[in-house]
């Protein structure tokens, strides 16, 4: 049974246990929201409503999470910030003192009047009792004039913010009561859910707190807060058991700062624990915990209690998984559960501190799958043990492979092992995600060209990543291209500086002509001829420059730049589309002629060279023997120095990491002229020495111009920051620099360097500008600063623009907005024939609704209040079904695994909370899909999404006003509240800019 | 008081009246559809009838994919840049009502003229200030008061405009965040020395932190500037450097004189360009630059030399502040001074290649009188 492991590569001969395997999968499927195959039963009884003493938005303001939060969402923060936060002792104290001076508050009233009515005619009679409550009001009280006014210290004024949001009339407070008004001092307080009721949670505390002083109580209890924050996850017949099982709710309380991580995997119903995986999986849980599954409190005693909470993190991950199957081998899921918690030594589940990201559960989560149940990519063990040996480039990769036997499987724990071998290792995963993507079902013999493929994304990875987007379905581009860029790792500078600019350069334009439709076939012949080229000690020797010319081929009256920005922009590919109205004018849709005038209006920003220099001089070169020949050098000798008189001097450039001058080119016509004006075709050495010079001038004008093409390609805006250097191409640093995290090599995805008291660059590769550095192709609708700091963090922020990085406009499928669009309409009226707590499950069941919001919707749904709005448009998208694998449309992948949109498999809540801002963010699906449906209703054509997804992105980065600096339901509320009349605009900037050009003569009279 | 069928009736009379008024209209008076513009353009729209326009909450006008002004009040205008050259663009204008009628919106295009390679030769401008041995600014001079001199030889001077004459003037603020202390009172001293410069005068003013904006653009309502200016807030990091380069992109468009004042309290942090960047742009531009420089900035030594030269090639100078009144007394100075200048142009006699740096000096036949103006500039145009 060794090699048979949690994945199957190949059939065991026995169906009846292929089946069993399959049905699995099923089950797990179905079980995905955690609420297994059927959704719970709902029970009533186990919620009651706790008090919130000032409302919600007081409360806000005492964390200081003064943005624009949803109710619900108020309360868990404060538990996230008090208790996982960095500052969380300080949110403590102020909800503390809050809770204080609010007690004070309502006792001094209460002193004052019954009804809590303060006018100044009490003062007279209870004049002791008025002076401490107006001072508590932060009031000052002139007895003589018998006026109060506002005090003015701080404590004073941080209070009145408070006591306003509370309710009470403070901006006129002390105007009112001078006036002789009788002013009602009861604060408007908010109701919230109370899983297990009151007197539960009374009894945790001694003394036992009164009604309205529950939630501090529980708010001022590290245990007591995560307990609440978890029990808000538990589905109704869970809690139904709590509370009719002491020993259960005993093993919860007992634990209960592991409870939020298994929530919602923890379902106890009709006396009997459902574990992930359903009825078969129950013997292996039994099992690993130790404890039946018929015994809740025990097996829930026993799983929060092993190994500090890790167990319940397994548990959990493996609830969530959207299709993996489980082997029903006990061993191995022991042998899994050992390779997780192995990965997670660092970490203090029960401090509730956030779990490592990324960790063993991403692996898991991210796991690709196959139809069967079989793991995708390469199943070989000894394949990936290979794999992770080295990062060197194999020169000889089938005889690296050779040892390999097939037949040995890769499972699961092992699995965990080679990628979090000391913590889980992003390198690793990636390359394990790139050949899951990109080869499913591989045959064994494919072993070397793959072994070529996890090296290039290991080693190079952002060639890996660009192959992979190129979609060309040719493997053994991995294995010519990482050749290519292993020969150039050897180079001395600056040759190899400029031989890497142009070998980056020239693929991200092959990347780019495929993306716009060039065929695959011609791609693949284009990168084989890029591959083939050789590199000399002194680097291409023009070939780069040779096979540009060949790529753009130009007629007379054209430029190779010409050719290469029509092409890029699409032009052969990308026909233009029907003609649609919009605003009363009429507009084509037509990517190509908006594309390549905007290609020309970056381009030109730049001080760069021209391709056609480095075409003409290689042809100089190539033809000199016979120019030498046919006593024609002259002529020849004109053109170079014509051609060289008119090169922009590649004299401050930073390729090699220092700021150097690469070409004057002052010197080479002399030089070359002096060399051959007079030589005669036996003069070999001499032709040869000539060519080779104005080869290298070739090769530093070639590699000068494509950088700046591949930024002009990347950036969007002529407006941007960026383009107000001429010089931004040459600055990029593609020499390895940075330590620890933060080092990027030449091949890694580039990143935005600040240095201090120095110009900023870009570092890293020239593939992947746009992933890397999202900040390039960032758009703005407002032309105005924001006037408050945006709060949202970098993290989030470079996340989101990321995915508007990542979308272009022929790459988003009408399709895909269609299906969102369509999902979003049946989940909604799924969610419009919610209405009992059955109905409830089902719709939290699909949408994947999980944490205290779902707590808050079954309390909500059992009071008879009304859900629709704590529905979010995922939610509706999610529980509409959306049965694709593959989106051209969504989020930007995680951890840029690839160069590609995606929708997250599992939604941020079943994820858990609270997640490290980057795995959050490319959960944050709410601007994809109010885009998708904001284009399809309008009856726009999709290629208007990418522009809009940027202009989008940063307004969310901007102006939503958050109340943590990565807090995704705020993002998706603020998304969610965008007037439809904010979509107008920014079609229409979309619209000004491209993808539509006006037809100008049929523009109609205005709307 | 009315009885009930009275107040129905004269309820269903409304509603129907409500029902039959047709909605109003939206006219955009300027730019119009096929016109062609450049330079410092005022958007203007109106509805007919005028009375709907009670009902306005906001227009907005949008400049091909910016909105570059949301107005909440009449007048319906907005100031926009369009730049020296005559390019096509499309301008939107949209109008949102508080009453819960939809939007109207109406859409105008501009054309643009291809002007091919210039084959002129462009004229050269130095922008001069004239002072007395005592310090004071010389008014009254004429042209033949000058003489230019390129590389040694003299030149002709064929423009002059004296000290009245209108001067397009950028005001650049810096609101990074260790500007939280000082904004206040620079905000203050920002709008005084606007207000006292005269109404007719192009003002744009920007404001940097890690990015530069235009937060009012030359030709806004001064009512509007001094809004505009009260909302900024003190935060992130400094882009000087970028922030003189977008100046001096703001004032390109104008005519005759123009000036950048910039203010800052840090060195530059954040700018996408360098040094030689903007020492480039500044000399390519008939700008003079002043810096008024406070707090970290005035004590940092590598970064007082880098903008004394920037002054000094523009004919500017630098103003060291300490104190909100050492920040007032360096406003004014400067106010006074671009008010005092005077501007000469001449045509080359001898035509330089493009991107020669020419030496430049000027020479006033003024009795223990001190001329300032710029030391050289940098022939523009393409290169061969």
């Amino acid at each position: 049974m060794g090699d048979v492991g949690l994945f199957r590569a190949e059939p065991t001969g026995n169906m009846s246990r292929q089946l069993f395997h399959l049905a699995f999968t099923a089950v797990l499927v179905v079980g995905t929201a955690g609420a297994g195959a059927q959704s719970p039963t709902p029970v009533s009884g186990v919620w009651e409503s706790v008090a919130v003493p000032g409302g919600f938005a007081a409360l806000q303001q005492t964390t200081h999470t003064a943005g624009t939060a949803d109710d619900w969402r108020v309360v868990p923060l404060a538990i996230e910030l008090s208790y996982t936060g960095l500052d969380g002792l300080r949110t403590v104290r102020n909800i503390a003192a809050y809770a204080a001076v609010l007690r004070r508050l309502h006792q001094q009233a209460g002193a004052v009047s019954a009804d809590r009515v303060l006018s100044l005619s009490a003062a007279g009679q209870k004049r002791a009792a008025v002076d401490t409550l107006l001072e508590t009001l932060g009031l000052e009280f002139d007895r003589d004039r018998r006026t109060v006014k506002p005090r003015a210290d701080r404590e004073a004024v941080e209070r009145t913010r408070v006591f306003e949001r509370a309710g009470l009339p403070m901006s006129d407070l002390a105007d009112r009561l001078n006036a002789g008004a009788a002013v009602s001092l009861s604060t408007r307080d908010g109701m919230a859910p109370l899983p297990l009721g009151a007197a539960f949670w009374q009894e945790r505390f001694d003394p036992r707190p009164p009604p309205q002083d529950l939630l501090w109580a529980i708010l001022s209890s590290r245990e007591m807060a995560s307990l609440y924050y978890a029990l808000l996850g538990f589905d109704e017949a869970t809690l139904a058991a709590a509370a009719s099982n002491a020993d259960l709710s005993a093993a919860l309380v007992r634990h209960a700062l592991v409870v939020p991580i298994v929530v919602p995997a923890l379902r106890v119903e009709n006396g009997r624990v459902v574990a992930p995986g359903g009825a078969e999986a129950a013997a292996m849980w039994a099992d690993l915990v130790g404890k039946r599954l018929d015994r809740p409190a025990d097996f829930v005693n026993s799983l929060l209690a092993a190994d500090g909470g890790r167990l319940a993190y397994f548990y959990r991950t493996l609830s969530v998984l959207p299709h993996v199957p489980i082997t029903a081998d006990r061993e191995h899921l022991r042998r899994l559960y050992s390779a997780f918690a192995g990965a997670l030594r660092e970490w203090r589940p029960d401090a509730m501190s956030q779990p490592p990201y990324p960790g063993p559960a991403d692996v898991l989560i991210d796991l690709v799958v196959n139809a069967d149940g079989t793991l995708a990519g390469a199943p070989w063990r000894d394949f990936w043990r290979r794999v992770f040996e080295s990062d060197a480039w194999p020169s000889d990769p089938a005889r690296d492979v050779a040892q390999v036997d097939p037949r040995r499987l890769l499972d699961a724990a092992e699995l965990l092992t080679l990628l979090c071998p000391n913590g889980c290792d992003m390198r690793r995963m990636a390359t394990f995600a790139l050949i899951q993507r990109e080869f499913p079902q591989p045959a064994a013999d494919l072993a070397p060209t793959l072994l070529a493929a996890a090296r290039a994304r290991l080693r190079y990875p952002s060639l890996a990543l660009e192959i992979a987007r190129m979609k060309v379905g040719d493997p053994l581009l991995y294995t010519r291209l990482g050749a290519s860029a292993a020969r150039i790792d050897g180079l001395p500078q600056p040759q190899q500086a400029v031989s890497l600019v142009q070998l980056q350069s020239a693929i991200a334009l092959l990347a780019r002509l495929r993306s716009v439709g060039a065929p695959a076939e011609m791609i693949r012949d284009k990168v084989t001829e890029l591959a083939s080229l050789p590199v000399s000690p002194d680097g291409f020797e023009g070939g780069v420059a040779r096979w540009i010319g060949q790529l753009f081929q130009a007629a007379a009256d054209e430029s190779v730049d010409d050719v290469a920005i029509r092409s890029l922009a699409g032009a052969p590919w990308l026909p233009p589309g029907p003609a649609l109205e919009w605003e009363g004018i009429k507009y084509r849709v037509d990517i190509a002629t908006t594309e390549e005038s905007r290609i020309h209006a970056i381009r030109e920003k730049f001080s760069a060279n021209v391709l056609s220099a480095a075409t003409t001089l290689v042809r100089i070169a190539d033809t000199l023997p016979d120019a030498v020949a046919s006593g024609s050098v002259e002529a020849s000798l004109a053109v170079l120095t014509e051609t060289l008189n008119a090169a922009d001097p590649v004299d401050d450039v930073s390729w090699t990491g220092e700021s150097a001058t690469l070409e004057s080119f002052r010197g080479v016509p002399r030089e070359v002229t002096s060399t051959v004006g007079k030589a005669r075709p036996s003069d070999r050495g001499r032709i040869e020495r000539a060519m080779r010079t104005v080869r290298a001038a070739a090769d530093v004008i070639a590699a000068d111009a494509l950088a700046a093409l591949v930024y002009a390609l990347t950036i969007q805006d002529p407006d941007n920051p960026f383009t107000m250097t001429r010089e931004l191409p040459r600055r990029h640093h593609l020499q390895p620099e940075g330590v620890g995290g933060n080092r990027v090599s030449p091949w890694e995805l580039p990143v935005e360097r600040v240095p201090d008291r120095a110009r900023r660059y870009i570092s890293g590769s020239l593939l992947g500008l746009a992933a890397g550095v999202p900040q390039l192709p960032v758009r703005r609708l407002a032309a105005g600063r924001p006037n408050d700091e945006p709060n949202i963090s970098v993290l989030v922020a470079t996340e989101l623009q990321r995915s508007a990085a990542l979308a272009a406009p022929w790459t988003v499928a009408e399709e895909d907005l269609a299906a969102i669009h369509a999902a979003r309409m049946r989940g909604t009226a799924i969610l419009e024939a919610t209405h009992d707590g059955s109905s409830l499950e089902a719709f939290i069941s699909k949408a994947g609704i999980s944490g205290p919001r779902a707590g808050w919707l079954r309390w909500s749904m059992g009071r008879g209040q009304p859900v629709a709005d704590l529905m979010t448009l995922e939610d509706l998208v999610r529980a509409g079904g959306l049965d694709k694998r593959s989106w051209s449309w969504g989020v930007s992948a995680p951890r840029a695994t690839c160069l590609c949109l995606t929708l997250p498999a599992v939604t941020w809540e079943m994820q858990g909370m609270p997640r490290q801002p980057e795995a959050a963010a490319v959960t944050i699906v709410e601007p994809a899909f109010r885009i998708a449906i904001e284009i399809h209703e309008r009856r726009l054509p999709a290629a208007l999404a990418a522009g809009v997804l940027a202009l989008v992105m940063t307004d969310v980065i901007e102006r939503s006003t958050l109340p943590h600096h990565s807090d995704v339901p705020t993002i998706g509320r603020y998304v969610r509240g965008m007037p439809p009349s904010r979509f107008d605009d920014y079609i229409a900037a979309v619209a000004a800019r491209g993808p539509l050009v006006p037809v100008a003569d049929e523009a109609k009279a205005d709307r | 008081m009315m009885t009930w069928p009275v107040a129905a009736g004269v309820v269903l009379t409304g509603l129907a009246l409500v029902a039959q008024t047709p909605p109003p209209k939206l006219e955009v008076t300027s730019p119009l559809d096929g016109e062609y513009v450049s330079g410092i353009l005022k958007m203007e729209a109106r509805l007919v009838p005028l009375a709907a326009e009670r009902d306005i909450s906001s227009v907005t006008f949008q400049v091909e994919d910016k909105i570059v002004c949301t107005v909440v009040k009449r007048p319906w205008t907005c100031m926009w840049n369009a730049g020296p050259a005559i390019r096509k663009h499309q301008f939107r204008i949209a109008v949102d009502f508080t009453n819960g009628q939809p939007r109207l919106v109406k859409v105008v295009r501009t054309l643009g003229v291809d002007t091919g390679q210039s084959t002129g030769v462009s004229a050269v401008q130095v922008t001069a200030t004239v002072k007395d041995g005592g310090g004071r600014f010389v008014s009254g001079l004429r042209p033949a008061d000058f003489k230019v001199f390129e590389a040694e030889a003299p030149q002709i001077i064929t423009g002059f405009a004296a000290e009245k004459a209108e001067v397009t003037v950028a005001l650049a603020l810096d609101t990074s965040g260790s500007m939280s202390q000082a904004l206040p009172a620079v905000k203050v001293q920002a709008k005084e020395f606007l207000r006292l410069l005269p109404a007719t005068w192009p003002t744009p003013v920007l404001a940097f932190d890690n990015s530069v904006f235009v937060i009012s653009p030359a030709g806004a309502p001064s009512e509007e500037r001094a809004r505009t200016i009260d909302l900024l807030k003190a935060w992130g990091g400094t882009a000087l450097y970028n922030a003189v380069i977008r100046a001096l992109r703001e004032v390109e468009a104008g005519e005759g004189r123009k000036a950048i004042v910039v203010f800052t309290d840090g060195d530059d942090r954040n700018s996408t360009v360098d040094i030689n960047e903007v020492r480039s742009a500044v000399e390519a531009s008939d700008a003079v630059v002043y810096f008024v420089a406070s707090g970290e900035a005035a004590r940092n030594r590598p970064m007082m030399r880098a903008v004394e030269e920037l002054a000094e090639i523009s004919g500017g100078r630098v103003l060291r502040v300490q104190s909100d009144e050492d920040t007032q007394k360096a406003f004014t100075e400067i106010r006074e001074e671009i008010r005092n200048q005077y501007l000469l142009t001449y045509v080359p006699v001898r035509l330089a290649a493009p991107g020669t740096r020419r030496p430049l000096s000027v020479k006033v036949s003024c009795d223990g009188c001190r001329v300032r103006a710029r030391k050289w500039y940098v022939v523009s145009g393409p290169r061969e």
